[in-house]
């Protein structure tokens, strides 16, 4: 009777998930615009898309964002708990320090890094405030720097999730390991790096999965720390779907975007995905 | 398995075919909530109490919150009898979609079309048939100015537009942000529409916001980019995302000089006292134009009887000539309907209605198709936060009104 009780979760996860994404889906080759039409216009939309210079300031945000966000967290992740497993005293306590910002939901995490950013109140201010008149730091207010900033904020807020995942990855070696190698007088650092890190694979596949979503659904960090700005040099795919769905009236454009959206996300994480699970077997 | 798919395809097909509108609320979906908006909308409330209706309101911090949420309520199935919102783009798209109450009934009997000023009631009408109520016509392009700030930089608030420009590196000189700019995209065209009314006056301003692909890319319009481009490096570099209250309040705390703001902004300056004392507002005054569009209350389509009449009498309410005029004395702007008389407002709006007896009206950005103001608004915000060159402002520009 197992199926009995999974049976309304998998109807729910089949109709919100698999039904809507086909209908967006649908959506994005009909003639959609402030309301959803049903006459079908093959690729007009895409076409519209693509020819939609700010899609592509969005679409290639995402990659900015997304490898500079997922290589920062995971580098940082394992340096910090690499440190945390060497700490003999105050492991709680730095663990604890560390993972605070994940429980901050992103867009408080975004308003105060908005703050702290913004160039006539935040950390520029207060450093000429302080006597160094030179200083300099707008990147929140530069087209060519904003993006940045979100990478910034989003890795702040995530490194401690990556920390955990590879502390506990760490924990769990085999102490017998760690016996060996002091006995082959092996240093620490190739310990880590050619012992113990090769077999945490399955610990980094998770990260990146987690992180990727993250990125893909990157939305409400952007809102509240940049919408998008200056002009939209910081526009992120999923906020440029958003608006041109709900915003501006052109629904088949915004599903259009969303399809590219998920179909570019596929394509870099099921060659990965696969690579990990074949290895495996 | 043959069940599972069975009932996804029933569950996409209720959402793909769900019908239109039955059984309304009776609400009214707005974003009044400014202070001199919210005594405005009073107004309006106790007229149609004062009638007999049961006053609902559903209130949105933005007029796309409130468009969108009416929207998915009428996929829903719920909606609000009435929207406000500015009678343009979205008006048309949504009695496009068939979604808009035919009022004739209720404009014939109360006399709409003698009532409004001249050009509204065409603004109203979808296909001849009255679909909204205009309740105000709000002048855009004012010029706010704090004569503080002028005076201790020894400033005459300018007439021209060299005046103006030629005042804006005084300004910075003096340690003042010359001009306070918002980083929102639809406040940065407002400063636009400043330009191009500078540049070649109303007759472009019209020219380009018909989508007149010869104005857009005439060399005027070049200019107007070179002028805009000049700019940038007078105001602040706080201005990101910034929203257009934070900005108004750089102007009110003495830091700013000159805000490009539409009506709405005037409220924020009661701290500093009368109009014409500490801080002015000015109808764009290098220009012999004037942009305006009509705010007012789209009547969503709803079925049942009770709903029906409720908006009948919302429409009587907000159309009555006496409340009309004194809701816009409570928000600042000027009403829709004839007989407003200049002695009847003091400050910016008797300002407004003194411009109109002289200068052209040309229809916002706003007041129509929203495809012009999406182009307009995402070429402007591209271009003001970088630094393009404004031949290239133009080009985006061009190939953005195609």
């Amino acid at each position: 009777m197992a199926w009995l009780v999974l049976l309304p979760c998998a109807v729910v996860a089949l109709y919100f998930i698999w039904g809507f994404g086909a209908y967006t889906v649908f959506l994005s080759f009909t003639k959609s615009s402030f309301l959803p039409n049903h006459q079908v216009v093959g690729f007009a939309q895409f076409a519209a898309l693509f020819d939609d210079p700010r899609w592509w300031v969005a679409y290639r945000n995402m990659f900015i964002f997304g490898g500079l966000y997922l290589f920062s967290c995971v580098i940082m992740g394992i340096v910090l708990a690499i440190l945390l497993d060497r700490v003999t005293v105050g492991e709680t306590i730095f663990r604890t320090l560390y993972l605070y910002p994940m429980s901050l939901s992103l867009v408080v995490t975004g308003l105060a890094w908005q703050w702290l950013l913004n160039p006539t109140s935040g950390v520029q201010q207060i450093m000429r405030d302080s006597g160094f008149e030179d200083f300099a730091f707008n990147w929140l207010a530069s087209q060519d720097y904003a993006i940045f900033t979100i990478v910034f904020a989003a890795v702040w807020h995530g490194t401690g999730l990556i920390m955990i995942l590879f502390l506990s990855g760490i924990k769990s070696v085999d102490g017998e390991i760690w016996k060996a190698a002091r006995i082959d007088r092996v240093p620490t650092w190739r310990v880590y790096f050619n012992i113990i890190l090769p077999q945490l694979r399955t610990t980094l596949l998770t990260a990146v999965m987690l992180l990727g979503f993250q990125v893909v659904r990157s939305f409400d960090i952007v809102v509240a720390l940049t919408n998008g700005g200056p002009g939209f040099a910081s526009d992120v795919p999923a906020r440029y779907v958003f608006e041109y769905f709900f915003q501006r009236g052109k629904i088949g454009q915004g599903a259009a975007g969303a399809v590219i959206m998920v179909a570019t996300m596929i394509m870099i994480v099921l060659p990965y995905l696969i690579f990990e699970v074949r290895r495996k077997d | 398995m043959k069940f599972v798919q069975k009932s996804v395809l029933v569950a996409i097909s209720t959402v793909m075919l769900s019908s239109v509108a039955a059984v309304a609320d009776s609400d009214v979906s707005h974003n009044w909530n400014a202070e001199n908006e919210v005594a405005a909308m009073k107004v309006f409330r106790d007229k149609y109490e004062a009638l007999g209706g049961e006053w609902k309101e559903t209130t949105f911090p933005d007029t796309e919150q409130s468009i969108s949420s009416t929207k998915t309520r009428i996929i829903g199935g719920k909606p609000p009898m009435a929207l406000q919102s500015t009678l343009g783009g979205t008006m048309l798209e949504f009695a496009e979609g068939g979604l808009l109450q035919n009022m004739n009934d209720v404009a014939a009997n109360d006399g709409w079309e003698e009532k409004l000023s001249p050009g509204l009631p065409a603004v109203a009408k979808y296909e001849g048939n009255y679909v909204a109520a205009p309740v105000f016509l709000d002048v855009i392009n004012w010029m706010y100015t704090n004569n503080e700030v002028l005076k201790s930089a020894g400033i005459d608030a300018p007439e021209t537009f060299d005046d103006f420009i030629a005042s804006l590196p005084v300004l910075q000189e003096k340690g003042f942000i010359p001009i306070a700019v918002g980083g929102q995209s639809w406040q940065e065209a407002i400063l636009f529409d400043h330009i191009i009314l500078g540049v070649g006056g109303a007759e472009l301003y019209d020219a380009v916001m018909s989508g007149d692909e010869g104005a857009v890319a005439s060399p005027l319009m070049l200019k107007v980019f070179e002028q805009m481009g000049n700019l940038r490096q007078y105001t602040d570099e706080g201005k990101s995302g910034r929203s257009w209250n934070d900005t108004n309040t750089l102007m009110v705390s003495g830091k700013a000089a000159y805000f490009f703001m539409g009506p709405w902004a005037a409220g924020g300056y009661s701290d500093l006292g009368a109009e014409g004392g500490k801080w002015s507002c000015r109808v764009t005054p290098w220009s012999n134009g004037l942009t305006a569009v009509a705010d007012g209350f789209q009547f969503i389509a709803v079925d049942s009887e009770d709903d029906k009449k409720a908006q009948a009498l919302f429409a009587q309410a907000v159309m009555d000539k006496d409340t009309q005029i004194a809701a816009a004395k409570a928000k600042g702007t000027l009403p829709a309907v004839k007989g407003a008389k200049e002695e009847d407002f003091e400050g910016c709006p008797a300002k407004a209605v003194a411009a109109m007896q002289v200068r052209q009206t040309v229809t916002h950005w706003n007041g129509r198709k929203a495809d012009i103001g999406n182009a307009v608004k995402d070429t402007v915000t591209a271009y003001w936060n970088s630094e393009m060159s404004a031949a290239a402002g133009h080009a985006a520009l061009i190939a953005a009104m195609k």
